[in-house]
């Protein structure tokens, strides 16, 4: 039986609920480390160690470095351990001070400047992007035998009908309006980024009426290059669908709920990291 | 003077019991979270419409009360009440929540401590099968399911939800996934009754064997309340025991 472990770095532990909410691999791999549902102390040796959560903590990088020495495979699962996370909201000029201060006040591990990807420390095999990831794709992961099937964009998984002629002039946010069924959230003045975006989740949000933020990553198209080319892509289907300024989009993709995504694969503007190419992420 | 320290597992965050002991007498034991998730700080300056999506990442094991109360002080502080149709999805939100999260704190986090095993997916492996423990864990991710399910149709996504918005929610529930949701609930509602049995059996059998784990001591137990009954959704708390409001 396949023997998996999941390493709990810094998170809100929805990675592991996402997991847990797959009730099929109970018989058939075995869990044998996972602080959220084990008691076990230490990593054992794994053939598959699936980390969530960003190393934001100098424990979380000695658990870290420990854990994947006796793993044979290893997968950094959800937007904190692919980028650090939500925690990169507190990294902003504006209150990365309060923030450090704030943690001071409590007995916690020594925070690192700020939440790093897994891979800024040791090498991934593989990338599991969401916010959370499905349990469908966690079960992707651990099943490599099973077939499974993704759209490359969350659009043809939503299943809502772009409009020719039903052009908003600016975007109406949740402060007015109501969300039509069946008609495409852009028709609509929404911010929805799932043109661009990897599919593979089924379009939960854009279903629900929410627009797509991105959780999943870009899709492979983009997902070797920094962050721009897929802001402008972004940008050019709200050009072609909508008569909206393009500085109201830009401003609006940089606000923390988009940025918080769209930026999760993309730190390669600074030129240090090595790409993270397309087939190593489901 | 030696210091222990017990990281501690099955609970939803990290920490540890830190106990102190000086020529072989202990003088102090605490109990210390070890994980700052700081959103006081890191939300500040950022669009107030955009918190209900933002702040249920503060936990993945209760992120819907996040989402809720998000969206809930951004109604109080514009002075908007939401339709009622509206409020009763974000209750099915809280009750869905409800479900998921007392069957991870029951049978996920405590189960395995009545049993004297690391996990629930080791209570039939070391204890063998019988009527209560047969598929034990599978029986208990499914309970948790079909909360996540209910969350999942009423908040859109599935952990972090979305739908709750100032002045209402997206969409509503389709007459089909309701009638699908109420199928699943009734069907899975016996299956959480009978683990619930088995649970409280092998608490009063642990409690025979380990003397009192502080559940006799009085205890006051607490709701948010509607008119007059439990609603999660609702903004009063009553006290039990006859304390009134
Ligand atoms: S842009 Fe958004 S709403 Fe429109 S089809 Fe794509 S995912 Fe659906
Ligand atoms: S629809 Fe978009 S935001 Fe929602 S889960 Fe999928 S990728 Fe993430």
């Amino acid at each position: 039986m396949k023997r998996f472990a999941v390493l709990q770095l810094s998170g809100c532990a929805g990675c592991e609920v996402s997991l847990i909410n797959a009730d099929e691999w109970v018989n058939r791999f075995e869990l044998v480390y996972m602080p959220l549902v084990i008691s076990v102390y230490d990593v054992p040796e794994v053939d598959v160690l699936l980390i969530s959560g960003g190393v934001r903590t100098d424990e979380d990088l000695y658990k870290l470095r420990q854990a994947v020495r006796r793993a044979r495979q290893v997968v950094a699962v959800g937007t904190c351990a692919i980028s650090g996370g939500v925690a990169n909201l507190g990294d902003r000029d504006e209150v990365r001070e309060l923030f450090l201060a704030g943690a001071q006040r409590y007995h916690v591990p020594r925070l690192l400047p700020k939440s790093h990807p897994v891979d800024s420390y040791v090498h991934v095999d593989l990338y599991l992007p969401g916010c959370p990831p499905t349990s469908e794709l966690f079960m992707a992961v651990l099943d490599e035998g099973r077939e499974f099937k993704a759209s490359k964009i969350v659009c043809q998984e939503c299943g809502r009908t772009k409009l020719r002629d039903m052009r908003p002039t600016s975007l109406v946010g949740f402060q007015r309006g109501h969300v039509l069924p069946d008609i495409c959230l852009i028709n609509q003045g929404y911010l929805c980024v799932g043109s661009s975006t990897r599919g593979g989740c089924r379009a939960p949000c854009p279903r629900a009426g929410h627009p797509c933020v991105g959780c999943r990553g870009p899709s492979d198209v983009f997902i070797e290059q920094e962050s721009a080319v897929w802001l402008k892509s972004i940008k050019r289907v709200f050009a072609s669908m909508t008569e909206i300024a393009e500085q109201e989009i830009d401003e609006a993709l940089r606000s923390p709920q988009l940025a918080l995504f769209l930026f999760q694969f993309a730190d390669y503007a600074g030129g240090e990291r090595a790409v993270r190419p397309k087939e190593r992420v489901l | 003077m030696a210091t222990l320290t017990f990281p501690l597992s099955r609970i939803e965050g990290h920490a540890q019991v830190v106990i102190e002991v000086r020529n072989g007498e202990v003088i102090s034991a605490h109990f210390q979270a070890t994980e700052y998730r700081g959103f006081e700080h890191l939300v500040q300056g950022g669009p107030a419409e955009q918190m209900p999506v933002i702040v249920p990442r503060i936990c993945g094991v209760c992120s819907t009360a996040h989402h809720v109360a998000a969206v809930k002080t951004l109604e109080d502080i514009y002075g908007i009440t939401p339709p009622p149709v509206a409020i009763e999805i974000r209750e099915l939100l809280m009750l869905g929540q409800l479900i998921q999260n007392q069957a991870t704190s029951l049978f996920i986090f405590t189960m395995p401590d009545r049993f004297g095993v690391a996990s629930i997916y080791d209570v039939e492996q070391n204890l063998g099968a019988d009527d209560a423990t047969a598929s034990i864990a599978t029986r208990a991710l499914q309970v948790r399911q079909v909360g996540t399910h209910l969350i999942t149709v009423a908040g859109g996504q599935f952990i972090h939800p979305v739908k709750a918005v100032v002045g209402g929610v997206t969409s509503g529930i389709s007459a089909e996934a309701a009638a699908q949701m109420r199928a699943e609930l009734s069907q899975m509602l016996p299956v959480a009754c009978e683990l619930f049995d088995t649970y409280w059996k092998a608490s009063l059998a642990m409690g025979a064997r380990i003397g009192t784990w502080g559940d006799d001591a009085p205890a006051c137990y607490i709701s948010a309340i509607g008119a007059d009954e439990p609603r999660y959704y609702g903004d009063k708390v009553r006290q039990g025991a006859g304390a009134g409001l």
